[in-house]
């Protein structure tokens, strides 16, 4: 019994061992302590203790003198903003600068009191900028172009005047259109002086815009224009003071004053018509009309040379004659042509004693009228043109005007068809028949145009009869007429003449025509008709094997001079024969 | 003596003995109750410790732990349990907070737990030996209480210099020191757990700076701090308790936590 007594109390022992022991092992919980103090704010110290930091806190800075509180919360403030906008967490990059540039702003606010317009459009600017940000997915915050924007439009913004009570919702959109327009290609972004030029000239003349208004529907559809616009506004003014870096000097405002005057003038100019551009031409435009008022500030000036430029100019193409010719779709590129040729030729074009003369707006009058029926006749050679070629076809015309303007567009007694060019380009159009497509293309046709404007110009008082609406009683019509009949009656079976020869037919006989006129062009004689029939002929027969499109021209010319000069008759074959010979051995 | 007086005074014997035997077993028995009980407790104060909205009702059953567990009943404890009991008696003083000189009470526990044979390096040992440091803690809870600390209150350079700086030096000397009686047979737990508790110290003295009004006082206090810490600054030397704790572990989730805000 014992040994079983002490056999159990060592099983038990056994048993009470293990269960101590587990019992010491058993885990227990521990107690973790309670913190009694912010661990946040002291990562927000450390933030503001930093030495680049510590502007924020001294005195003047955004939070001078908060509370600790008052610390935590802005602390957190720029953590959440360092987050939306990208930037390395904890260190404030970028965050504390936009906290300082809204201190910055609520101070300059508050610089003008309560009820200060300036207020409202300060907050409005926020306001939009926020917006903006936070409806755009791609626009993740803050990105140094876009910080450059909203300096830039800051910066200048302080020196528009604003009026209580009046719509300033303009200076949102300038603000938007900046910055979903500005990417981060364009040098401007570089060069923050002139892009705060570009942005506060925008941003005024806009402004001042509206206000001139004075009706509320008005100035709302106003805005609706600028909605539209104000991003190609932008677009094309930071073009051209990118191409042109040079020409807008941001010292003494006068970058800033380029850009508001033009745009001014601009919006004015087209006026009523704006419906008739979109935003690419309207770019177009403005860029082309920025660089031409940096490079003649005159035409920005007090005279409003630019605004009447365009007024005039879109009047002529917009005209019931222009509107047969340009048609709506080209308004904008024939405005553009006229705007850059003035711009290159402001010496000539723009008369310093009447610098409101519209000479852009009398050519394209000129151009227009030059073939309405009554100067080109029944012919369809406006149909050769292309959009193109009638372009290529203004600026020529612009060119030749610039080098001689009192010859080309003088003394017409405000009536454009009375101008030597609509006199001109009529004639010539006129000349070429029913079928102008047999002597030139569009292209071919803008040539002759450019030659004969070239040699007109030199005698134009005989070459042309500007007493007369009619195109018949020139010259200059007569003698490319003879030249067109010479050809057809000369039948031509080799087709030597080709539209590139008959180019060059004109190029050489029309000035041996001009200098002997009497002698050419006298009563019914058909002399010039006759010439080129005689050549034809020749080229067909005698000398069939010696004339070719290459030097048939010279030989028209040739035996042009000859008869002038009572050298020759064509009747004699003989004596026509051997100085075509003569003439073909020189040229070869 | 004959059969029958023997048979009846071995069975009483051995009733005898199985009765001491079953005393004795009895305490041991009910021990564990006591630690469940211990274990409510921290879940309680714990809960509470990261979420202050929620009632604790922890600190009465400190309390009543810290009663429970006196010395006559630990005597009566197997004495391998009585290392395990003093460390629970001290711990439970530390969280009994109405208990009057409740610190005084649970560093005496704790060093009579020491005395009592807690082995060295066991969890026990450590967290014993790691109770003067959370005394402190404790202590510098109560003058950050007073002084507002936790509502942002600002303390002055000399206050900073009077209630706090002295007693964080002694607490997280007290702390390496408990990290120094590890072992090889300290459970990982353990060791995380001091690191854990450091890391808190630390942090908690940096944020104590961090409300010392005068910036120079404040840059001074600084200094001082990463001098003792021998590290460039608090922030990184309570960092590197941080990572002592493995990466999963709940109590570097607890700190992650924590620093997120």
């Amino acid at each position: 019994m014992i040994f079983a007594i002490e056999a159990g109390l060592r099983l038990g022992r056994k048993v009470y061992d293990v269960f101590v022991d587990e019992t010491v092992e058993r885990p227990l919980a521990l107690p973790v302590g309670h913190l009694f103090a912010s661990i946040e704010f002291a990562d927000a110290r450390d933030f503001f203790d930093l030495p680049e930091n510590r502007h924020l806190t001294a005195a003047g800075g955004p939070y001078a003198g908060a509370s600790n509180t008052d610390l935590l919360v802005a602390y957190k403030s720029i953590v959440g903003i360092d987050s939306a906008i990208g930037a390395i967490p904890g260190t404030g990059e970028g965050a504390v600068e936009i906290v300082q540039r809204l201190h910055e702003f609520e101070q300059f606010k508050k610089g003008f009191g309560a009820n200060h317009p300036m207020q409202r459009i300060l907050g409005t600017v926020v306001e939009i900028s926020i917006d903006y940000f936070a409806a755009n997915p791609g626009a993740t915050g803050l990105r140094p172009a876009h910080r450059k924007i909203l300096q830039g439009f800051l910066a200048q913004i302080d020196e528009i005047e604003f009026a209580e009570g009046e719509r300033d919702d303009i200076v949102g959109e300038v603000l938007i259109a900046a910055l979903s327009t500005l990417g981060e290609n364009i040098t401007l972004l570089d060069d923050d002086e002139r892009l705060a030029a570009l942005l506060g000239g925008v941003t005024e003349s806009l402004v001042v815009d509206i206000q001139s208004i004075t009706t509320q529907s008005g100035q709302i559809r106003r805005e609706d224009l600028f909605k539209r616009i104000a991003s190609t506004i932008i677009r094309g003014g930071a073009s051209a003071f990118t191409e042109n870096i040079d020409l807008f000097v941001p010292r003494d405002g006068a970058a800033k004053a380029i850009v508001t005057s033009t745009l001014d003038q601009f919006l004015m100019g087209i006026e009523g018509e704006e419906d008739l551009f979109t935003n690419e031409s309207i770019e177009l435009l403005f860029r082309g009309a920025l660089t031409a008022a940096a490079e003649n500030p005159q035409i920005v000036g007090d005279k409003k040379i630019l605004q009447e430029l365009l007024t005039s100019t879109l009047g002529a193409i917009t005209s019931t004659q222009g509107k047969k010719l340009f048609g709506e779709e080209m308004v904008a590129r024939v405005l553009g042509a006229a705007l850059q040729t003035v711009s290159e030729n402001m010496a000539t074009l723009i008369d310093p004693g009447d610098p409101q003369k519209q000479v852009a707006a009398d050519i394209l009058a000129a151009i227009a009228a030059s073939f309405a029926t009554q100067l080109a006749g029944n012919g369809t050679v406006q149909n050769l043109l292309s959009r193109d070629q009638l372009l290529e076809l203004v600026r020529v015309t612009f060119n030749e005007v610039a080098k001689a303007p009192n010859q080309l567009l003088g003394n017409t007694d405000g009536d454009p068809r009375k101008s030597a060019i609509a006199q001109i380009i009529g004639s010539v159009a006129r000349s070429l028949g029913d079928d102008p497509a047999r002597f030139v293309t569009g292209e071919g046709f803008v040539e002759l145009v450019q030659t004969t404007l070239e040699t007109a110009v030199l005698n134009a008082d005989k070459l042309l009869d500007l007493n007369s609406l009619t195109t018949r009683s020139n010259g200059l019509f007569k003698a490319i007429q003879q030249l067109v009949a010479g050809v057809i009656a000369g039948n031509d079976p080799r087709q030597l003449v080709s539209r590139q020869v008959f180019l060059e037919i004109v190029e050489r006989t029309l000035p041996v025509v001009s200098a002997n006129l009497e002698a050419l062009l006298d009563g019914q004689s058909n002399v010039i008709r006759n010439t080129v029939t005689a050549a034809l002929s020749l080229a067909q027969g005698a000398l069939s094997g010696r004339i070719n499109g290459a030097n048939l021209p010279v030989l028209i010319e040739q035996l042009l001079i000859a008869l002038a000069w009572d050298e020759l008759e064509l009747s004699e074959s003989a004596s026509v024969q051997k100085l075509a010979l003569e003439v073909l051995r020189a040229a070869a | 003596m004959n059969g029958s007086s023997r048979t009846i005074r071995g069975l009483a014997t051995l009733f005898a003995l199985t009765v001491l035997v079953f005393i004795a077993g009895c305490s041991s028995l009910g021990y564990r109750a006591t630690q469940d009980k211990f274990v409510r407790a921290v879940e309680l104060d714990n809960a509470a410790a990261v979420s202050p909205t929620s009632d604790s009702a922890a600190d009465i059953l400190y309390q009543e732990l810290y009663e429970q567990l006196s010395k006559e009943t630990i005597a009566k404890l197997d004495s391998r349990l009585r290392p395990n009991a003093y460390l629970i008696r001290a711990y439970s003083a530390l969280g009994a907070t109405e208990l009057e000189g409740n610190l005084g009470k649970a560093s005496d526990a704790a060093r009579a737990g020491i005395n009592a044979g807690a082995i060295e390096g066991s969890r026990d040992r450590v967290l014993l030996e790691l109770l003067d440091g959370l005394v402190i803690y404790e202590e510098l809870r109560a003058n950050a209480a007073k002084d507002g600390l936790q509502q942002l209150g600002g303390i002055t350079g000399d206050r900073y210099d009077l209630a706090y700086r002295n007693a964080f030096e002694t607490a997280r000397a007290q702390y390496e020191d408990a990290l120094g009686q590890a072992r090889r047979n300290t459970p990982a737990s353990t060791i995380e757990y001091v690191h854990y508790r450091s890391w808190q110290l630390l942090v908690m003295w940096r944020a104590t700076i961090a409300l010392i009004n005068n910036p120079d006082a404040r840059l001074a206090a600084n200094n001082d701090a990463s001098r003792i810490v021998d590290k460039p600054s608090l922030k990184e030397a309570a960092n590197e308790h941080r990572n002592a704790i493995p990466a999963g572990a709940p109590l570097r989730a607890l700190i992650d936590a924590q620093t997120r805000g």
